[in-house]
């Protein structure tokens, strides 16, 4: 099951290496934010997770998630 | 009753109008149509600019499918054929109405021409004397917004001092990243509009209605023509950023694509009505945190609803949801018009970020919707968030130092005390600066 992750770069490692670690680690990088320093990609399993998490210069990283409002309507608190 | 001004006698084209349900597929309308009236449909979105050739193809194919509005034109057949085609289209659930198409004044674009005509037939629907030429029965009953507000602007403008304020956001860019706009909407004709969609697949073009309500707030015009006004930043520099699909969700990749953007493109305000359920104790999510001083560090501030998880009528408060508990965000909660804190308004539970920053209009609040409904009445902090916005927007105007954190703290210090704890409403209701009217009125005031 292919999983789409976000991983956050710490401030003290230089993104450029740390996004080809990121990507050597199984990750397959489709866009990274430089500004946000945020790699997003996609995993097929989860060990690759965990390998990323164990990296230096890897802040936080975790599964993609998603937002979604409700429906239009005046009684759905919006 | 409607509000719109009484039109010509209508003429009928001797075409029809069949407008779909929502999200209809392209394909299923085509089938539909073809085994009703036998025509081939061409689509007005093949076409990238109004002229001869897309009058040709419809005269050709015999229908013309206008997708982002969910209406086909049908070409009249010889005969009887008409009506038995809309009798068979009428009885169809995917069909929500079919009436003669009539002729109205031209207006700039195909689009912009039939948007017009779709509002314009519905008026001339709620005359009884011009029922006469519809066919009968099948026609649902239009329905329209009231002009309950006498005043000539919504509660929470006049409540926030927008309606007296001497700025309108000339001058600053602001993004709404949501599901779009409706950019047929005709109280958005001839605005300074950016636009973007992150949202694979999909236009900026807003279906669900939700962008287009959010967007009307912040931004709507000084003073549109059927309503009283409800826009906060008439003036300000529109960027649309859809990160919600036509659905009303979005991934995260679609989000921070769209802040990257907001920042990149220098929008000094982005206003984000979006947010997910976080639990008490839970820390601020450390992306978000990135994303928001990013922006800050580049003269941005991003405004994002607290969130409606609370259920305060049954003493239930749930923290401000994420990302608008990031540290580096500011988090908006929702009052009503007796200034009373709105039941669903998330509250400042969590630390280090959880806390609610400001309040702002969020019941009943009147904006613009897509058409042919163009407006309409919701509550929620997604509907307080923009209002923020909008006066973030003249505050940025008012003052070229007031970027970022500054114009954060600005915010916060011309907020008004409505008597309730900084956990619910944070430093109170945001107010618009240069309320000229109301200093005056102070100063008419015996001591």
């Amino acid at each position: 099951m292919t999983k789409n992750v976000m991983v956050l770069v710490d401030e003290q490692h230089r993104l450029d290496s740390v996004t080809a670690a990121v990507e050597a680690c199984g990750v397959r990088v489709q866009r990274v934010m430089r500004g946000m320093r945020t790699i997003v990609g996609a995993v097929s399993d989860d060990a690759a997770i965990e390998r990323v998490q164990q990296m230096d210069g890897v802040a936080s990283v975790r599964e993609e998630k998603s937002f979604a409002v409700p429906p239009n309507h005046r009684d759905i608190p919006q | 009753m409607n509000n719109i001004a009484a039109s010509p006698p209508p003429q009928p084209t001797g075409n029809m109008l069949v407008m779909f349900q929502p999200n209809r597929k392209p394909k299923e309308i085509e089938r539909l149509i073809s085994n009703a009236v036998g025509a081939k449909v061409v689509h007005s979105r093949d076409f990238h600019a109004a002229g001869p050739d897309v009058a040709e193809a419809f005269a050709e194919a015999g229908a013309l499918s206008l997708d982002r509005l969910g209406i086909v034109v049908i070409k009249a057949p010889e005969g009887d054929g008409i009506s038995v085609a809309a009798t068979m289209l009428r009885a169809r659930k995917e069909v929500v109405e079919v009436r003669p198409e009539f002729w109205m004044h031209v207006l700039a674009g195909w689009d912009e021409r039939y948007a017009a005509w779709v509002r314009d037939g519905l008026s001339l629907l709620a005359d009884p004397a011009l029922r006469a030429l519809l066919p009968p029965g099948g026609i649902a009953a239009p329905s329209f917004v009231p002009v309950a507000e006498q005043i000539s602007a919504t509660w929470g403008l006049t409540a926030t001092g927008v309606d007296r304020s001497t700025f309108s956001g000339a001058g600053i860019k602001l993004a709404v990243l949501d599901t779009g706009l409706d950019l047929l909407h005709p109280d958005f004709a001839g605005r300074s509009i950016v636009s973007a969609s992150f949202v694979p697949g999909e236009d900026v073009q807003d279906v669900q209605g939700h962008g287009t309500h959010v967007i009307g707030t912040a931004c709507g015009p000084l003073a549109p023509a059927e309503q009283v006004r409800y826009g906060v930043a008439y003036e300000a520099e529109i960027h649309v950023g859809k990160v919600l699909n036509n659905a009303g969700s979005g991934t995260e990749r679609w989000i921070l694509a769209g802040i990257e953007w907001a920042v990149e493109s220098k929008c000094e305000i982005i206003s984000l009505s979006l947010g997910r359920a976080v639990q008490p104790g839970e820390p601020p999510d450390p992306f978000y945190e990135r994303a928001g001083e990013y922006a800050l560090e580049n003269g941005s501030l991003i405004i994002a609803a607290a969130g409606n998880e609370s259920w305060r009528q049954y003493n239930s408060i749930r923290p401000v949801t994420s990302p608008a508990n990031a540290a580096s965000i500011m988090a908006v909660a929702a009052v009503d018009a007796k200034m009373k804190v709105a039941n669903f308004s998330c509250g400042g539970i969590n630390p280090a970020g959880g806390e609610v920053n400001v309040a702002g209009p969020g019941v009943d609040v009147l904006s613009s919707v897509p058409v042919p409904r163009n407006y309409d009445r919701f509550s929620g902090t997604s509907m307080a968030t923009p209002h923020v916005a909008g006066i973030a927007a003249l505050l940025a105007q008012s003052d070229k130092s007031l970027r970022g954190k500054a114009l954060w703290t600005a915010l916060e210090r011309g907020a008004r005390n409505i008597g309730h704890p900084a956990r619910d409403v944070g430093s109170g209701l945001v107010m618009a600066p240069g309320t000229a009217v109301s200093m005056d009125l102070q100063a008419a005031q015996p001591i």
